[in-house]
């Protein structure tokens, strides 16, 4: 059996999969990721929760919006204030475009391993061209393409006028059809490539699947209780010396390893079922389509001159939950509030905590040769899964 | 592609915004250098680079990280510190370690506290057009950029904290609001035509200072006396 550690390349993140190998066909697979932890749970503690909420969204420059979604729900939660309906309708226009965003960049980055050489960059440009024009919806209605200003507690500071909706409702039209003409080209051109028959053809789903909306995320649809986060090590107790250097947390619902994601979403949501490893992928295109035609739906339900956020801001203790479906799948946001309203405790859970296990375990059975490909297509975000998750059971063990 | 500069776009463990910025103008990158990066598949770190953008902060327990970035300065003759935590820190200033898997993570800096920085762009994230512009300033080998980059390097930090002490308390602000307008968390607003700080939405970033005309002035002008009295003191006493 021979070893090898792969730097992964093209995913979110610094990681490395360790492979162990027999005739080509993977055995045993480890995905360590090797990203420094940053702690943020620890740097927002005594921090105004308004602070939180910008910090909290510079946890990673892939799923920013919704990590500031997740972290403003928790705290309207512990607070006791909504937003608006312009608040909600806002936010949630925020959050799908975020999911496109990160769904496009993914496919930058998956790319290559569908196309030859000489096709590979027309893809690319053309996938950034889409990405810019979305970037550039987000940019008026969050105020940036990454981290949006406008997120805050209690819903969007600014609503934008009747102007710019009209022309953002037009862009959004238009981009609809140009994204439909754009997958049916990418899905023509892929056709060929031995990669998506490898695929294809490796059936691969887990027991249990992990979503709570299609499109925002519902907290009472999950049972945050029921979340358990472990160490790796837990879940590797005979870990192999190479496979020492971890930096993220796993998780579990149930007590059991779930998927969470596109896939998952749309299994749950949307009557979709794929038990191919390519079904992931596929997902995520069928989302970003489903995504333009919500945000179309949800930019005509504006009501211009309304507000967008409750200028209340209550400092108070309390406690409260935010849970908002990620690109990657749910993310959950826990904090507590001290009596002067100041964060006492923060905790968040993120998607790739609970797939880390599924793409070691997809892994199995793969040929070596293309086993980078498993990561990538559950698309880990190492930024998150890095950076947060303290473990209160660790010393009660 | 020999005849194209080679650029290295290399993230030590921020958020990926930077990285993903620069990527939004990939095709116009692509046209004038070879451009490796993570996200494109073909980086490498043991090969040669014209430039180096380094994205991320640099935490100072990770032995592997710090050995990354001394790799990649030895391999590029121009290394940029792009975005707000490796330029200046940024938030992950406020990093406190003592979170699993690793608690030991304690320490984070900008990267010029561990190799020599050429030019630093702080922002969070900046905006792509920036590095290119830099780019063209560094090919010509003038331009302000050059001046005011090169002088924020000389620093270790920079944030919305800096320009109310700096501009606005001292007076000299002219109340152009520059600085409100850069800012990407709505930190800055205007009280009787001059800026004030949120202080906390303030993240660190320092885009306001590198915006602020006075601020900016102060930098380069700081720069060039700190450039002076090394040589002076050099020619004086060897050291």
């Amino acid at each position: 059996m021979m070893t090898r550690t792969i730097d992964l390349q093209r995913v979110g993140g610094e990681a490395e999969l360790i492979v162990y190998d027999n005739d080509g066909v993977v055995q045993q697979a480890y995905f360590i990721t090797v990203a420094p932890v940053r702690g943020f749970e620890k740097i927002v503690k005594g921090k105004n929760p308004v602070f939180a909420v910008n910090a909290v969204m510079r946890i990673c420059g892939i799923c920013h919006a919704a990590h500031g979604i997740a972290s403003a729900e928790a705290i309207e939660d512990a607070m006791g204030v909504s937003p608006p309906a312009n608040g909600r309708y806002l936010r949630e226009v925020i959050g799908l475009l975020n999911k496109i965003q990160s769904h496009l960049m993914h496919l930058v980055m998956i790319i290559p391993d569908f196309l030859g050489e000489n096709e590979r960059l027309n893809h690319i440009v053309s996938t950034l061209n889409v990405l810019n024009k979305i970037n550039n919806i987000l940019t008026k209605i969050g105020g940036a393409p990454t981290h949006p200003p406008y997120l805050v507690i209690g819903g969007v500071s600014k609503v934008p006028d009747d102007k710019t909706l009209s022309k953002l409702l037009e862009e959004t039209e238009k981009l609809i059809d140009e994204y439909i003409s754009y997958k049916k080209h990418f899905i023509e051109s892929i056709s060929s490539s031995e990669v998506l028959d490898l695929l294809k053809s490796k059936k691969y789903e887990p027991k249990k699947y992990l979503a709570s909306h299609l499109f925002y995320g519902d907290k009472y649809s999950i049972r945050v209780d029921q979340i358990k986060v472990i160490r790796y090590e837990d879940l590797h107790e005979n870990r192999p010396e190479e496979a020492r250097e971890n930096t993220s947390m796993i998780a579990l619902y149930d007590n059991q390893i779930v998927e969470a994601g596109p896939r998952a979403r749309l299994y749950k949501y949307y009557d979709y079922h794929n038990d191919s490893l390519w079904g992931i992928q596929e997902a995520r295109l069928i989302e970003i389509e489903l995504f333009l035609k919500r945000v179309r739906e949800l930019l005509e339900k504006i009501e211009i001159g309304e507000p967008g956020y409750s200028k209340v801001l209550v400092y108070r203790s309390g406690k409260g939950v935010g849970v908002f479906e990620a690109p990657r799948g749910t993310l959950i946001h826990m904090v507590e509030l001290d009596d002067d309203g100041r964060i006492e405790s923060y905790r968040i859970i993120v998607p790739t905590m609970f797939n880390i296990p599924l793409i070691e375990d997809a892994s199995k059975g793969f040929p070596t040769k293309y086993v980078d490909v498993i990561p990538r297509i559950y698309d880990p975000c190492i930024p998150c899964s890095t950076h947060i998750v303290k473990l209160k059971e660790r010393c009660e063990n | 592609m020999s005849g194209k500069p080679s650029i290295l776009i290399y993230d030590l463990g921020g958020c990926e915004g930077c990285p993903l910025s620069i990527m939004r103008d990939y095709p116009r990158l692509a046209r004038i250098y070879d451009v490796h990066a993570k996200c494109i598949g073909n980086a490498d770190i043991d090969r040669k680079y014209d430039y180096a953008i380094i994205t991320g902060p640099i935490c100072l327990n990770s032995q592997r990280n710090i050995e990354e970035l001394k790799k990649i300065r030895g391999n590029s003759k121009i290394l940029v510190a792009y975005g707000s935590c490796a330029s200046v820190g940024g938030i992950i200033l406020y990093a406190r370690g003592g979170q699993e898997p690793r608690p030991d993570h304690r320490v984070y800096a900008p990267i010029s506290k561990i190799v020599k920085v050429d030019y630093s762009i702080p922002g969070c994230p900046p905006a792509p057009q920036m590095l290119i512009s830099l780019l063209n300033c560094i090919r010509m080998g003038r331009g302000y950029f050059l001046d005011l980059f090169k002088a924020v390097s000389a620093y270790p930090k920079l944030s919305g904290f800096d320009l109310m002490d700096e501009v606005v308390l001292t007076g000299i602000c002219v109340g152009c609001g520059a600085c409100v307008l850069s800012c990407p968390t709505n930190a800055l607003h205007m009280i009787e035509g001059r800026p004030d700080l949120i202080v906390e939405k303030c993240i660190r970033c320092g885009t306001c200072t590198v915006r602020c005309p006075r601020f900016t002035q102060i930098l380069i002008q700081r720069y060039k006396l700190q450039e002076k009295a090394k040589m002076l003191a050099s020619l004086v006493g060897g050291e």
